[in-house]
This record gives C-alpha cells, sequence and structure tokens, in this order.
C-alpha cells in the first residue's frame, strides 16, 4: 500500500452566496521515497490539497490515509502524532517573529531536556547549512534563508513526509536551486517522502520523480515525470512542459519572420537514445530535404535524454507525408505548427 | 518652599491627606488590573479560539460570550456604579469606600480588557498558528507559545491603554465615595472652590499616567525581537 493515498477526496468552501470546489474527486498514491510533483496554476487548490494531507484541512468527502492509517477522522493526540510525521514548509514561512532561529527550530522539541534539544537543533541546522545564525530574528534573514529554516523546524519531529507548498516561489533561481538540491540530498539519506507543491515545472523538472498536474481542483493527469515529459496527455500539461522549455517564446520570436510565411514547420519530441541518432541528416540522405533548425533542446528528466527539435522543410505535400511515415517509423512524435497561431 | 504655600494654601497643609489618596489610587488600579487582568485574558484568548477561524471555533460558545462582553461594554460607568451598587454590598459588605469601589471597577475594566486582548492575538500570523499545528502542538501549546507570545508585545501596548483609562476610572469612583485621588479633587478641590488641591490632584494623576506610560513602552520593546 501506498505511503500516502487518497480516495475521492473533496473539498468545498460554503460561501454566503455560493460553493467554492477547491478540491474535486482528487485521487492519488504516492509511494515511500518519491519525490511527489503537484503542479497547477494559482487557484488550482494545490494549497488545499497539501492541507488535507495533514490535516490541517478535513476533506469535505473522500478518504485519506497515511502510513496505512486512515486520517480522516482523527482527533486530539493521534492527529497531532499523525502530523508530527509530516513536516510543512509553508510558502509564507509562517516562521515565530519573537523567536530566534535556533527557538523556532527547537519549538517542536518542547519535552526534550535542554542539551538533546540543543544537540537536535545544532544538527538541523548544519543539516540546511545555516549553523551561524543560530541567535538571529527572522527578519534579519534572507528569503533562501527563511525557507531553510523553515526546512530544518519542519524535519524537527523526525517525519517520515515533507511538504513543500511553493517552497520556492519567492525565490531567485540559483536559490531555488541549492533549497532544491536540498530537498533532493533529504530524499536520499534520509529516505524523506516529498510532496513538492509549485506552479514551475522547472522545479519539478529538477527533482521530482511523479506529477500531478491540477486544474480547477481536479487532477488531470498524474504520471512519472518522464511520461508527463514526453507524452502530456492534457493541454494543460503540455503548456507547462513548453513553458518550462521555452518553447512558446521562440515561437514568439519567430513568428514575424517573412522567410517562414508558408513554410512547414513540424515541432518532433523524441526520448531516450533516439536523441543521438541523426534526424536532420537522415531526412537530407533519404529525401534530399535541407531542413534548417529553428529550435532545439535537450533535457535530461530523471536521467534520460528527453529532446524537442522544432525544424522548417521546404517540402510540398507529398514528401511531407513521406517524412512523417519516417518520423512515425522511428519512434519520434510530431505536431505540425502553424506559426500564426503558436505566437498569440 | 514659600512659593508653595503662597499658591497653594490650602494643599500645602494636605500633604498626607495626597499620600493617601495616592497609595488608595494605586491600590484601586493595582488590585483591579490584576483581577480584571487575568480574567480579561482569559475571555479574550476564550473569543479568539472560539471564534470563527479559531483553534476551538465553538459559534454558540462564541456568539453568547461576545454578547454578554458587548452588553457590560455598552453600559455606561457611572450607571453600572450605581446598578451593581447591591451586588457589591452583598460581597464586601459596603457599598462605598476603596475596597468597595474595586468591584465596579473590576467589571467595568473586563469587558474593555477583553476586546483588547482579543484584537492583539486576532493580530498574529494566522500562519504562525497553522504552523503550530502542523507541528503538532495542543491547543494550550498555541495558546502559551504562539498567541500569548507573539501577541505579547500590540498585548503589552493595549494593556497600558487599558490602564490608563482604568485611572481615570478610579477617579470617577472616587466622586462617589471611593476614596483616591479622584475623591480628593472633586469633594476637597471642586466642592470647597480649592482649586489648588485639584490642581495637585491633577498632577500626581499625571505622573502616574506617565510612569505607566514608561514602563509600559519599555516593557514593549523588550517584548518586541
Ligand atoms: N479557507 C478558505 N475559504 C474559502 N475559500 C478557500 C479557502 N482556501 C482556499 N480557498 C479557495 O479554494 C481555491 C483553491 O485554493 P488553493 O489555495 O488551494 O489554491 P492553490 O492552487 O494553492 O493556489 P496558489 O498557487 O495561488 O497558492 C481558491 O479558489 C481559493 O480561493
Ligand atoms: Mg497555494
Amino acid at each position: 500500500m501506498a505511503l500516502i493515498e487518497l480516495r475521492d477526496v473533496n473539498v468545498d468552501f460554503k460561501q454566503k452566496k455560493h460553493v467554492i470546489h477547491a478540491v474535486r474527486n482528487v485521487s492519488l498514491k504516492i509511494e515511500r521515497g518519491d519525490i511527489y510533483g503537484i503542479i497547477g496554476y494559482s487557484g488550482a487548490g494545490k494549497s488545499t490539497l497539501a492541507r488535507v494531507i495533514n490535516r490541517l484541512q478535513k476533506p469535505t468527502s473522500g478518504k485519506v490515509s497515511v502510513n496505512h492509517q486512515e486520517i480522516t477522522h482523527l482527533s486530539g493526540k493521534k492527529l497531532r502524532d499523525e502530523r508530527k510525521n509530516i513536516g510543512i514548509v509553508f510558502q509564507q514561512f509562517n516562521l515565530m517573529q519573537t523567536k530566534t532561529i535556533a527557538q523556532n527550530v527547537a519549538y517542536p522539541l518542547i519535552f526534550k531536556p535542554n542539551d538533546q534539544k540543543r544537540k537536535e537543533v545544532d544538527r538541523l541546522l548544519k543539516l540546511v547549512g545555516l549553523e551561524d545564525k543560530r541567535s538571529v530574528y527572522p527578519k534579519q534573514l534572507s528569503g533562501g534563508q527563511m525557507q531553510r529554516v523553515a526546512i530544518a523546524r519542519a524535519l524537527a519531529n523526525h517525519p517520515q513526509i515533507l511538504i513543500s507548498d511553493e517552497a520556492t516561489s519567492a525565490l531567485d533561481p540559483k536559490t531555488t536551486q541549492s533549497i532544491l538540491k536540498l530537498l533532493k540530498k533529504l530524499n536520499q539519506t534520509l529516505n524523506l517522502t516529498i510532496v513538492l507543491i509549485t506552479h514551475e515545472m522547472d522545479a519539478i523538472k529538477s527533482i521530482c520523480n511523479k506529477v500531478a498536474v491540477m486544474d480547477d481542483g481536479k487532477v488531470v493527469e498524474n504520471d512519472s515525470l518522464l511520461n508527463v515529459f514526453t507524452h502530456p496527455k492534457t493541454n494543460l500539461s503540455r503548456s507547462f512542459v513548453d513553458e518550462s522549455i521555452h518553447l512558446k517564446s521562440s515561437f514568439q520570436k519567430v513568428a514575424d519572420w517573412p522567410a517562414l510565411k508558408d513554410k512547414n514547420i513540424l515541432e518532433l519530441r523524441y526520448v531516450g537514445d533516439k536523441t543521438s541518432k541523426p534526424i536532420i541528416i537522415d531526412l537530407y540522405q533519404k529525401y534530399q530535404i535541407a531542413s534548417s533548425i529553428l529550435f532545439g533542446n535537450i533535457e535530461f528528466i530523471q536521467n534520460v535524454p528527453v529532446g524537442h527539435l522544432v525544424i522548417e522543410l521546404p517540402a510540398d505535400q507529398a514528401s511531407l507525408s513521406k517524412i512523417k511515415d519516417y518520423l512515425s517509423h522511428r519512434g519520434i512524435s510530431f505536431n505540425q505548427i502553424d506559426l500564426d497561431q503558436e505566437a498569440v | 518652599m514659600q512659593w508653595y504655600e503662597q499658591y497653594f494654601p490650602n494643599a500645602s497643609h494636605m500633604t498626607s491627606q495626597f499620600v493617601q489618596a495616592t497609595q488608595e489610587t494605586l491600590f484601586m488600579t493595582f488590585i483591579t488590573a490584576v483581577i480584571a487582568g487575568i480574567l480579561g485574558i482569559i475571555i479574550g484568548v476564550l473569543l479568539v479560539v472560539t471564534g470563527p477561524g479559531g483553534i476551538a471555533s465553538n459559534r454558540a460558545f462564541y456568539d453568547i460570550l461576545d454578547k454578554i462582553v458587548n452588553l457590560f461594554r455598552s453600559i455606561p460607568f457611572i450607571i453600572l456604579l450605581a446598578v451593581i451598587a447591591p451586588f457589591t454590598r452583598l460581597i464586601v459588605g459596603t457599598s462605598i469606600g476603596t475596597t468597595a469601589s474595586i468591584v465596579p471597577l473590576i467589571i467595568g475594566t473586563i469587558p474593555f480588557y477583553s476586546r483588547q486582548v482579543q484584537d492583539s492575538l486576532l493580530g498574529v500570523d494566522p500562519g504562525m498558528v497553522e504552523a503550530a499545528q502542523a507541528m503538532g502542538s495542543t491547543k494550550i501549546g498555541i495558546v502559551f507559545r504562539v498567541y500569548l507570545k507573539e501577541g505579547l508585545p500590540t498585548l503589552i501596548r493595549q494593556s497600558v491603554v487599558t490602564l490608563i483609562s482604568l485611572i481615570s476610572l478610579t477617579a470617577m469612583v472616587g466622586t462617589v465615595g471611593g476614596g483616591g485621588l479622584g475623591n480628593l479633587a472633586i469633594m476637597v478641590g471642586y466642592n470647597r472652590f480649592e482649586n489648588d488641591v485639584t490642581i495637585i490632584s491633577l498632577i500626581l494623576i499625571l505622573i502616574i499616567v506617565f510612569a505607566i506610560q514608561l514602563i509600559g513602552d519599555l516593557l514593549a520593546r523588550w517584548a518586541e525581537p
């Protein structure tokens, strides 16, 4: 059984005049050791879903089990114990302003004897690389440093699960990468299961092995990262992928180029070792078509190379269909592009 | 000290009365502050935790408590004094004098202070409360370690406001036989046209107010990170 399992979870918020369905019929399985990405635009219901997992939010209907235990109806001490098993890092950090960094990290350790508490705090601050900030107040830290404190604090209870709600959204790309690297390290060294909530495919791309795409409260797609990246089933997933490889912005750049008017433009997506076989050369040798590359990108998703290539072909319909056959034969998925439409 | 006797002909002969009145005012303020302070904090905390979105949200309990607080807040103090005189006599044995005036002072201060406490605690970022819940903190733990700790600087400033209005209430009970500096200012200064007595009483009250303000500021600064 999966470590975290959601079955038909719904969360409704009753307002004065209407009901907001923040989460609709979500079923998910998160296995031990996963770094599970949840991606969606603002308002998709990601935070609400995260809060359901540690029962800060009670689902309106549906079941949530963590570690074989149904948590939907827990209360009192049992609920508190369950929450201790799930660390959460909030987007706004939510550090206590009147406590020092060390006191913040020590918050969950209240019942430990002092020397043990000090040791734990030292260990946690070392883990996130903030040993020198012990007696500083949160106000005096940068966003990335506050995020690290929040992570250290979330780990103080030795949780099996860490939920990170937009932990990196407020940070610059470099700091984001260092936080993601830290999460990856925690995943590997502590066998920590991580739920990474974000609206940026880049963050998911760097560390997740699985991803769920959310839209309007629903999970519209969930699969391994590689599958979503190479064969997105919904337009939403496709647009997250395109955004992360800057496909759209490159279309916009070439759209006004007069030389490309009425040309055939193909977008190719391929996975694995096909990358190393020279498609462009093949096309020339087999069909004497000199294609030119408008855009090319290779990503390594879970160590598998994934390529995107946009080429322009000066070809008539007959040879075009031959080329399409060739591509299908080689297992390369393609997509004929209408620049005027793509650029908008 | 010749000018003192010249400009304050009556007050200069009343030093011991001023000392006693000041002691009475401080006594009433102190006892009221302690009792109403504790009860006000308890009620304020209850309003916050049982209120909408609170950690122990309870609609019925909150509504009733909220209404009671509003009711008592809207009674003018001078009328409260009269209305609860029989009740005061019941618990203190008399309805005049310094000790007796503590009863209406407490009842007049609690609703006001409860609201101040509620406001201070509602100013605590709900995110911190949620973080504490997520870390498995108990409700009592959250009250003491998050609400009261994080809200302390605001709470201290609001308490200073309450204390200062409490001083003006002690002056008011003074006029109906409660003793203290208010009593001196009205019964002697005003009724006997001894203006200098009123002025000295006023100066003493102002000194007390400034002292409270100063100590409050220092405490609030100490509580801030
Ligand atoms: N406590 C609440 N009361 C009422 N509505 C809420 C509440 N919490 C969330 N919502 C609504 O539920 C929907 C989903 O909100 P949620 O915060 O889960 O979105 P999100 O995907 O995390 O968005 P973001 O990326 O902006 O953080 C939104 O329409 C929001 O307004
Ligand atoms: Mg959110």
